[in-house]
């Protein structure tokens, strides 16, 4: 069993004490495992998930490759790609979790950081639960069975929760430092960065920016700096900017620096969202979404891109 | 400090402040926790804040600050720094945050500030605010949030309301957005009634839908619905969350059928119309009272200064105390530190208050002799002068 759990999670203590005392002998074979995996996470946004039972000697490859896919990020030197390549890590090790033993994924949990108690019901402390939970309405801790400071969940909740830790915690590891990292590293990180699109350069919106509401401005600027938009401030913004006159490939665009990015569905649900001609939510929806900083004196956000400005309803 | 100090002060700031110069030379104000990790604020006769960015090293350099500049007010961050002393904000580098309710009487909306404004408060909102606290703490903070009684504290403000301090360290880390959350739950914003088990069900042989909800016993916030609620309906006063008269009445007529139903999570006893919407509406008026979005946010804010227990309240004189049992804590009364010897001055305008307890006012261009602490309140609402005949 060990083995095998750490090769779901690689990102455990068990696996690290693992890898310092195992040997993989081929070394060439280890660093195209490790490639595909960085690749298959920057390109495609999962790593392909092993549903097929290995051997040892192959289960021990998986958990080494994760070892040199961190060296081989760490050398592509891009905050970009290195959350990207944590979110497609945090995907894989949820798959595994969702159909895992309560045990192992109780186990995982523990390592990161995360307590659980198991009564019916996943049951984490309130703190662990706003620190993990994606922000978006469907996870809203007004709407969750919350006592004495448990907030109950069921498995899948509880996975969800345990993916964001697994992706924090890989991203606070990384960059490693890369001054041992071999000849064949540096040649498969080379490899790599010929397989995988560009970094998305930070896209100027072809708007006059003092026209936004500061709502729209934050969710630009998060955009930017590369944090992970929930789906609701994802379809908050688009809608937005469709409303606002932009074409459909120009949102698209303005998305692809987001590092979970997946054009496909990005095109998809803008299309979607034009398709549908959903109107621009609010801003007391916006509030309720936590999406609403500021108090602009307007009933939606489009009434401040029309210029109706600072009339306080305080 | 020195630009504090050298300005030209008004007679009335210059006897306020000798005032709570001695006090604060004989009193023994408590530093909180961490004191060399926060930030102190100082305020004086203008404003709440004059100065702000201040770092105080320890205990008994606050002790030594107090009695020497005796400011008129003194909040403190809740917020950890490890440079509390640097500006801007962002270089003071934060490293935590104590988690600090606001609870002011000016939120609740009560019908008394129609009378004596913001500036005054009467037995009645200081009556409303301490129960709205009480609900904070024993309906939310305990049940739901877990922490103990230990580990909330709470002081007067000083005037209005009451803080309710969380003295635990695992809340300390809490992101703004997580504190944005624990805001939102308290204040019942953005429930989703489908998610309180609130249902329609189909019965044979009505056209109607049943609307079945939660019980009592329920956990979280729908057991919370049919409790407040049912208690609402037993003391008639569903007025409180906007439920209109003439369906009061109907609710009332069958109060007994009607929380009888609800302890079997059926709420469809009594006929209403829309009786979602209604339902909907009662519960968004639910929550603890935390003022307006823009309040909310502060209570949220990470970094906000709030007022340093046992401190002086540079609007009232009053101090604001750490309350031991909210039950039977009398503001007007245990908050009083001033004496009683006489002060003659002249009153412009004032309603009717009490302090301890005696009653005075109303006065309107009056010149009166009051004891010490009534004259302070006064001096303090600047509502009166000295008078040195």
């Amino acid at each position: 069993m060990e083995l095998s759990f750490c090769s779901k999670y690689p990102f455990t203590r068990e696996a690290k004490e693992l890898m310092s005392s195992a040997k993989v002998d081929d070394e060439f074979q280890l660093n195209e495992l490790a490639k595909r995996r960085v690749v298959a996470a920057i390109k495609d946004g999962k790593i392909p998930f092993v549903s097929i039972e290995l051997d040892d000697s192959q289960l021990l490859m998986q958990v080494a490759s994760y070892a040199v896919s961190r060296v081989i990020i760490s050398l592509l030197k891009s905050r970009y790609y290195t959350n990207r390549y944590a979110i497609a890590e945090a995907k894989r090790a949820g798959s595994y979790m969702q159909s895992d033993s309560d045990e192992n994924v109780l186990h995982a949990a523990k390592e990161l950081g995360v307590e659980c108690e198991i009564d019916g019901s996943y049951g984490v402390k309130f703190q662990d639960y706003l620190r993990y939970a994606p922000k978006s309405v469907d996870y809203k801790l007004v709407n969750k069975k919350l006592a004495k400071g448990i907030v109950r969940l069921r498995r899948d909740g509880f996975v969800r929760l345990l993916e964001e830790a697994v992706k924090m915690k890989i991203e606070s590891e990384l960059p490693l430092n890369t001054d041992n990292a071999t000849a064949a590293m540096k040649n498969a990180a080379d490899a790599v960065k010929a397989g995988i699109p560009k970094e998305p350069m930070p896209i100027n919106v072809p708007l006059e920016r003092g026209e936004f509401p500061p709502c729209i401005v934050k969710l630009l600027e998060d955009l930017k700096t590369v944090e992970n938009l929930n789906h609701t401030a994802r379809w908050a913004l688009a809608v937005y900017l469709l409303n606002a006159g932009m074409k459909v490939d120009d949102v698209v665009r303005i998305f692809s620096t987001s590092p979970d990015f997946d054009e496909r569905v990005t095109r998809y649900q803008t299309e979607h969202a034009m398709k549908r001609g959903y109107k621009v939510p609010t801003c007391s929806s916006m509030d309720s979404y936590g999406l609403c900083v500021a108090d602009c004196g307007v009933k939606s956000p489009l009434g401040y891109r029309r210029g109706r400005v600072g009339r306080s309803t305080a | 400090m020195e630009d504090l100090q050298l300005r030209i002060r008004n007679p009335e700031e210059e006897y306020v402040r000798s005032r709570f110069r001695e006090y604060y030379g004989k009193a023994d104000v408590k530093a909180p926790d961490e004191v060399e990790r926060r930030e102190f604020g100082f305020g004086g006769w203008e404003r709440k804040i004059e100065v702000r960015h201040l770092h105080v090293g320890n205990a008994e350099e606050l002790k030594g600050k107090l009695a020497m500049e005796a400011p008129l007010f003194i909040s403190y961050s809740v917020a950890y720094y490890e440079f509390p002393d640097m500006r801007p904000m962002e270089r003071k580098n934060w490293l935590g945050a104590d988690v600090v309710f606001d609870l002011d009487s000016d939120h609740l909306g009560l019908p008394c500030r129609k009378r004596h404004g913001t500036k005054w408060v009467c037995d009645e909102c200081l009556a409303a605010v301490k129960d709205e606290s009480a609900k904070l703490i024993e309906q939310f903070l305990i049940p739901d949030f877990g922490f103990s009684k230990n580990e909330i504290e709470v002081n007067f403000s000083g005037n209005r309301g009451y803080h309710v301090h969380i003295r635990d360290k695992t809340v300390k880390k809490l992101s703004s957005y997580a504190r944005r959350e624990v805001v939102d739950y308290l204040t019942g914003t953005g429930i989703d009634f489908d998610s309180m088990d609130f249902r329609n069900v189909a019965v044979s042989g009505r056209k109607e839908k049943k609307l079945l909800g939660p019980s009592p016993s329920n956990p979280a916030w729908p057991g919370r619905i049919a409790r407040l609620v049912s208690r609402l309906v037993a003391e008639k006063r569903l007025a409180e969350v906007g439920v209109e008269e003439k369906d009061a009445k109907r609710i009332y007529k069958k109060s007994e059928q009607f929380l009888k139903s609800v302890r079997e999570g059926n709420w469809d006893v009594v006929k209403l119309e829309r009786k979602e919407e209604f339902w909907r509406n009662v519960v968004g008026r639910l929550g603890v009272k935390l003022g307006d979005r823009i309040d909310q946010n502060v209570t949220a804010d990470a970094s906000k200064l709030i007022r340093l227990p046992d401190s002086l309240h540079g609007e009232s004189a009053l101090l604001a105390k750490r309350v031991k049992d909210l039950n039977s804590f009398d503001p007007l009364k245990e908050a009083v530190v001033f004496g009683d010897q006489p002060v003659r001055i002249k009153i412009k305008n004032a309603p009717e208050f009490r302090l301890g307890e005696l009653t005075f006012g109303p006065f309107k261009s009056e010149e009166k002799e009051l004891p010490e602490y009534a004259a302070l309140f006064l001096l303090c609402k600047k509502e009166a002068v000295l008078w040195k005949s």
